[in-house]
């Protein structure tokens, strides 16, 4: 009863203190947030990819961080295996886009324009590539430099007439750009041949089989299913931006344990003559604690529940308006930084209920 | 006997006088039962008390002796530094004397641990401050009936205790109000109030019309005598007022650690 008293006594002290678990729990979110939504993201291409079977050079595992060429020719082997329904070929590279002055890295993907496999699978505007000198760009990147279908552009070291916008191709920093695969060949200068293979089975025939079938029966080339390969790329980027993201996380926490543990040790603080008198009364220092535990917990619950609807209210507003930027505030993550705010709870009231525990009763005849 | 809280006949434990954490307790209320106690209810022998040590000490209580049987009123009166709140302290057992020996309900309470000792308070005594000490957060009926809350006195039953003692002090119509709506006067009655909710058998009280006007104070010393009269608990008072002497069955005066005299009231 007293902890639930003293917090709404004090009204202006309750909401800053709701407030300030909020601002702890909303940046444990937005930081947790964004990197799951930005690990999720990152392989948007391998996710659609129609659940293919992709097939590399030797030696590359992931996307993002190596580079795989392959004998165009290695299609008609591929195709030859009974396993295999169609080897679809594609061609990208990681470039610099450049429009009115201003740099932006980009992931150039030649695709075979006739069977669509490989190119853009959402269109937010426009149609896709029919013929050479087309291009379809990612909406997010076609926004940031003002361009629209219709626009000519430069890629490379051409100009392409923007014909479509792309949806679902941003990711952390990285954006999708579709040409056909002839015309992807000659900016890239590589001949004959191509970065990756997408292979589907025949019917009744399981990816990991065909896996298998390409390896021994392919040579000069690996296979890895979408799903492996997703998550190998996915490792790449955890790799290079997971030790940050996590650091600022585990700083995020920190702040917030100690922003409860002041919020409670000033609330305690101004209690202090109230708990001496009851000490005096004859309230054990048990029955203080669960009242100090018992304002910290609510503090807690309510900055909790500010924290994580402004941050999945904020989710559902935005949206992908930002882009190549999201934030997932998955159920997960809401339990994760829920236990996480209990925890910072009971360790920022550790100093408080000590203090109390160990308070001297006589105090309430020194007021 | 019959339970100070809700008045339901209840048996006292057959078990000797003893720490009440783990009494048996009201059928009705869940006050925990105590053994009726003989007098006197508050008795101190040859307590004496240092502050300090060394060549530095300073001799707080040289070893007073006295006791206070049930519906007396005492005070303890005395010059600043004679003693009157260390023994106040000692009697509220929020201070372990050097030596001598305190009872509560004929209980020896020196070897009690500090939980036992805090029951004992919550259970036996009351206290009245000089700043009366509510809890602003609360309203009066409420402050009232915290420490009946935590001694685990259901809820209805504390509130009503606590109403029912709020009307009998005429703040009736102050039982919903917080203490910094009410005036000094008012305030002290509430804590008369809580300090009688739990049936004590000794209310301790340190200065409690030094904040009060001379009427007002006059008044509300008479209330409590009356009420502790009225509920079979002793009252001791220290005090520097002289014009408290009137309600008093007994004055106390203590200088230097050490009681002059002992006068009816």
């Amino acid at each position: 009863m007293i902890a639930v008293k003293n917090l709404v006594a004090e009204k202006t002290r309750l909401i800053l203190s709701v407030l300030g678990v909020a601002v702890a729990v909303l940046l444990m979110l937005v930081m947790a947030g964004l990197f799951v939504g930005t690990t999720r993201q990152v392989t948007t291409y391998i996710d659609h990819s129609r659940n293919a079977v992709w097939v590399m050079q030797p030696g590359v595992s992931q996307m993002f961080k190596a580079v795989s060429w392959l004998p165009a020719d290695d299609r008609a082997d591929l195709l030859a295996l009974p396993e295999v329904e169609s080897a679809d070929p594609i061609l990208g590279l990681p470039s610099d886009f450049v429009h009115n002055g201003t740099h932006t890295a980009y992931f150039v993907l030649g695709y075979d324009t006739a069977t669509g496999v490989g190119g853009p699978w959402s269109l937010a505007e426009g149609r896709s590539v029919e013929r050479s000198g087309e291009v379809v760009m990612d909406r997010i990147l076609a926004g940031k430099n003002d361009i629209r279908p219709g626009d000519t552009v430069r890629i490379i070291d051409e100009d392409f007439t923007v014909v479509g916008l792309s949806n679902q191709t941003a990711a952390a920093t990285n954006y999708y750009t579709f040409i056909s695969l002839p015309d992807a060949a000659r900016l890239l200068r590589a001949g004959n041949r191509v970065s990756y293979f997408l292979v589907q089975p025949k019917p009744g025939v399981e990816h990991d089989q065909v896996v298998r079938a390409v390896r021994s029966g392919v040579p000069g080339v690996d296979a890895f299913t979408s799903a492996v390969f997703a998550e190998n790329s996915r490792d790449i980027i955890v790799t290079m931006i997971g030790r940050p993201l996590k650091t600022m996380i585990a700083i995020a926490a920190l702040v917030g344990m100690v922003l409860v543990g002041l919020t409670v040790w000033a609330l305690t603080a101004e209690q202090m003559a109230d708990f001496g008198t009851l000490r005096a009364l004859g309230v054990r220092p048990n029955q203080l604690w669960r009242a100090v535990l018992g304002q910290t917990a609510i503090i807690a619950a309510l900055g909790y529940l500010v924290g994580a609807g402004i941050a999945f209210g904020a989710q559902v507003l935005l949206g992908d308006r930002m882009g190549d930027v999201t934030i997932a505030v998955t159920p997960t993550l809401l339990l994760a930084v829920g236990l996480g705010t209990a925890a910072m709870a009971a360790l920022g009231s550790v100093l408080p209920a000590h203090r109390v525990a160990r308070l001297d009763p006589a105090i309430a005849f020194r007021r | 006997m019959i339970c100070p809280v809700c008045r339901h006949p209840s048996t006292p434990p057959r078990q000797a006088p003893g720490p009440t954490s783990r009494a048996r307790r009201c059928d009705q209320c869940r006050r925990p039962v105590l053994d009726t106690t003989a007098d006197p209810v508050l008795e101190l022998a040859e307590v004496t008390h240092h502050y300090g040590s060394g060549d530095a000490a300073v001799q707080a209580l040289g070893g007073i002796s006295f006791s206070v049987n049930r519906g007396e009123v005492i005070l303890v009166v005395g010059p600043s530094g004679g003693g009157k709140t260390t023994a106040l302290l000692v009697m509220g057992l929020l201070l372990t004397p050097d030596s001598g020996s305190v009872r509560i309900g004929g209980q020896d309470v020196g070897a009690l641990s500090e939980r036992d000792r805090a029951t004992l308070r919550l259970l036996r005594l009351g206290f009245l401050f000089q700043d009366y000490n509510l809890l602003n957060s609360l309203s009066s009926v409420e402050n009232v009936a915290l420490p009946l809350r935590y001694a685990g006195v259901r809820k209805a039953a504390a509130l009503a205790r606590a109403t029912e003692l709020l009307d009998s002090l005429g703040l009736a119509h102050r039982a919903g109000h917080r203490p910094t709506e009410l005036s000094g006067g008012e305030q002290q009655r509430v804590a008369t109030a809580r300090a009688l909710a739990m049936g004590p058998d000794v209310i301790l009280a340190d200065e409690p019309t030094a904040n009060l006007d001379s009427a007002t104070g006059r008044r509300v010393s008479e209330q409590l005598a009356a009420a502790a009269r009225a509920h079979d608990a002793a009252v001791v008072i220290v005090t520097h007022d002289s014009r408290l002497d009137g309600i008093a069955d007994r004055i106390v005066h203590l200088e230097d650690g050490r009681i002059l005299e002992a006068a009816a009231g």
